[in-house]
């Protein structure tokens, strides 16, 4: 499994500089000056295909992007009955847990560390039945995972699956429904209407050097891109642009590793900016490091919005101290399926925008170790919390760093360290995507409030319709829409059925209602094909 | 779990008028009932007791909703699901002897107890159990409408027989049972 998880693993790369949102159509035009003419069109006719000679492949639905959005939308339309050869996912990953894996080793999970989801949250199982917990306990041959998840949150804290528990069931789950099938290894360039009504899908084949650009078209398109690229703050790209090559200040989704090993080999200070779960990840990571590996760090912590208790009105208050938010997932669970999510969902454009802001935002799980970790932290005064932000950030003729600090009170200080780890998340500006920027130039897409694609309920892209065709987004390009908690593997499998529900309307699929969903979940059961 | 005040009636509803009711007519033969007892008064007993349970959990379930509200993540552990059972029971109890279902006092040592705390304890377990798993599986867009029964007409069809031809069924045993 480890060496599976090894081959085409996505990996952000360092950024250096702003992603130039048009790369893709760019190097199109450039390749084969008649796409230049396509590319100016905004709706496709087949003839113009025709006379650009380019390769036109059918598909009824093609999902791109190939990772877990994908996967959840793939997998509940082949239970709904769905054969693979209606399904095409164009993906440049080799398997839909490629860019997971890449995002969890970067936050400094390993297979056995646990996520930050819930047992019933399966993204390969679209009844959450059999739990997460009951999978682990019988693998692990332990009661353990079931006793937790039933005494959850009151006796001991939330059951979260290991990443191994989540991977062996993607995995399963992937083979079982095909996938291999389905899968065209190649990276999608733009999306357009066609004039007939549909889609057609532009994309750069990547399993073949040698071929051309090639075209897909469908009735109905899925998009499922996930992040761009991780946040990068205007200081750290300042610094970036200053002294090129300085590997001393590092976004936590970057590669840095060696940031750990130095530390280890020498003592040092390290600054940490953000206060999600990334950021308390890797101070478990420091920590471990100080009391496994012997080293002597000393840790810095800068909070933007330092939280110094339990904030809100007594029916919608979220525990809080130390500079953090805590709430056991990304949003509280209501938002997913309960009474926050009907809010949600009655609500539109501020007031939607408000209330998701409220609920999600930066916060992290409040976990007993990494509670006592921080206590000894700040009882033996390696770790520091301050409420500031960095005004400065350059290099010292020896090396190192040095920041001035703008605090909380309005004070200022200058403060030398070896690092700056930034774990301050990703950038979710749809103009950093290429496909999606020309989505908003060209294709009729707008966006919500929260800077995310405008969506129905269904997940179907306003102003994108074609004909009969549909688009849709689900995940972190669906921000703003009446699902608050779109990047999770809840929120992934939630937009599955909402986008399976529209397009059995169109007549495209069977709705899994009680008796089918019964007869698939028993095949589900004995790992039996759709 | 994650319901509605709509979503937590309507799944007690369900629950209870088709596991709950199969249990305790498949059961209640089974349950301990003192020496002289008719099988008629078992049933009779067994399946008030069903009844009440399903009337009164209409009100528990607003008081639970009300408590669900102090939570941040507005969600309802399985355990709270679990404990609940003890709570439900003493007003229960109280009022199959108040309307004459349970003859005799109320008190503990009422030789009724055994076969009410056996069939209500049964119960609340298994329907428990069935909202933890098999409803997922039975109605899967369930858990992702705050424990609602689906708006689409297809799902509607398994909660509409299940509620209403699941009533008849009572309906139907008590008038037997009574005659």
């Amino acid at each position: 499994m480890t060496d599976k998880l090894g081959a085409g693993t996505a990996q952000f790369r360092r950024i250096t500089a702003p992603a130039a949102i048009s790369v893709a159509r760019a190097e199109a035009a450039s390749a084969r000056p008649e796409l230049s003419r396509l590319l100016r069109c905004g709706v496709w006719d087949d003839e113009f295909l025709t006379a650009a000679g380019l390769p036109v492949y059918d598909s009824q639905i093609v999902s791109v992007g190939g990772g877990l959005g994908s996967f959840a939308l793939v997998d509940f339309l082949r239970i709904a009955g769905l054969t693979t050869s209606a399904i095409t996912v164009l993906s440049d990953l080799s398997a839909p847990y490629a860019s997971f894996v890449s995002l969890a080793r970067a936050s400094q999970l390993g297979l056995e560390d646990r996520l930050r989801s819930d047992s019933s949250s399966r993204i390969d199982n679209i009844w959450g039945c059999p739990g997460y917990a009951v999978s682990e306990a019988l693998a692990e041959r332990t009661p353990a995972p079931l006793w937790r998840v039933l005494t959850e949150p009151l006796l001991s804290e939330y059951f979260t699956p290991r990443v191994r528990t989540v991977l062996t069931g993607i995995e399963r789950e992937a083979a079982r429904i095909g996938w291999g099938e389905m899968l065209v290894r190649s990276r999608a360039m733009v999306v357009r209407r066609r004039s007939r009504g549909g889609y057609f899908v532009l994309t750069q084949p990547l399993d073949d050097a040698c071929a051309g650009p090639s075209v897909y078209r469908c009735r109905h398109v899925h998009l499922a891109l996930g992040h761009s690229r991780p946040r990068l703050a205007p200081d750290l790209l300042a610094f970036r642009n200053l002294h090129p090559g300085a590997s001393q200040a590092v976004q936590a989704y970057e590669p840095h590793e060696d940031v750990y090993r130095q530390l280890v080999s020498s003592p040092g200070t390290i600054v940490l900016r953000g206060s999600g779960i990334t950021a308390s990840r890797v101070l478990e990571r420091l920590v471990h490091d100080r009391d496994a590996l012997g080293a002597r760090t000393e840790i810095l912590h800068l909070f933007r919005h330092y939280v110094r208790g339990a904030t809100g009105p007594p029916w919608f208050r979220r525990p809080g101290g130390n500079g953090f938010a805590y709430q056991p997932f990304s949003f509280p669970k209501a938002a997913a399926g309960g009474q926050l999510r009907q809010r949600t969902l009655a609500l539109s454009g501020d007031e939607r925008a408000d209330l998701i802001a409220r609920m999600g935002g930066t916060t992290t799980a409040r976990r007993a170790g990494w509670q006592r970790q921080l206590r000894r932290g700040r009882h033996e005064g390696w770790y520091l919390a301050e409420s500031a932000v960095v005004r400065d950030l350059r290099l010292t003729p020896s090396g190192r760093l040095r920041m001035t600090l703008a605090r909380g009170d309005g004070s200022e200080c200058q403060v030398d360290a070896d690092f700056l780890l930034d774990a301050t998340g990703f950038e979710d500006d749809l103009r950093h995507h290429a496909l999606l920027s020309d989505l908003l130039d060209c294709g009729g897409a707008s966006t919500s409030v929260l800077g995310g694609l405008d969506v129905e309920p269904s997940f179907e892209v306003r102003g994108t319709r074609s004909g009969a065709g549909r688009m849709y987004a689900s995940g972190i390009a669906s921000l703003g829409g009446a699902l608050a908690p779109v990047d999770s593997f809840w929120g992934l499998t939630h937009a599955a059925l909402e986008i399976c529900d529209d397009l059995s309307d169109q007549g495209m699929c069977a709705v899994p209602g009680a008796f089918r969903s019964m007869g698939q979940w028993w095949r589900w059961v004995r790992n039996r094909q759709p | 779990m994650t319901l509605t005040l709509g979503g937590r009636i309507q799944t007690r509803l369900v629950l209870m008028s088709s596991v709950g009711l199969l249990w305790t007519l498949a059961m209640a033969r089974f349950f301990p009932r003192p020496a002289g007892v008719s099988l008629r008064l078992a049933y009779q007993i067994t399946l008030g007791t069903a009844i009440t349970m399903t009337v009164f959990g209409i009100a528990w379930e607003v008081v639970y909703h009300g408590l669900q509200q102090l939570r941040w993540d507005k969600d309802w552990p399985s355990v709270l699901g679990l404990l609940a059972g003890p709570v439900e029971a003493v007003p229960v109890w109280l009022a199959l002897h108040a309307l004459g279902i349970v003859p005799g006092d109320w008190g503990l040592s009422t030789p009724f107890l055994m076969l009410f705390a056996m069939h209500f304890s049964s119960t609340s377990m298994v329907v428990w159990l069935a909202g933890q798993g098999p409803l997922r599986v039975i109605q899967p867009r369930w858990r992702f409408e705050g424990g609602t029964f689906s708006r689409r007409p297809p799902s509607l069809t398994v909660p509409f027989l299940v509620t209403y031809i699941g009533m008849l069924f009572v309906l139907g045993a008590l008038w037997l049972a009574g005659r």
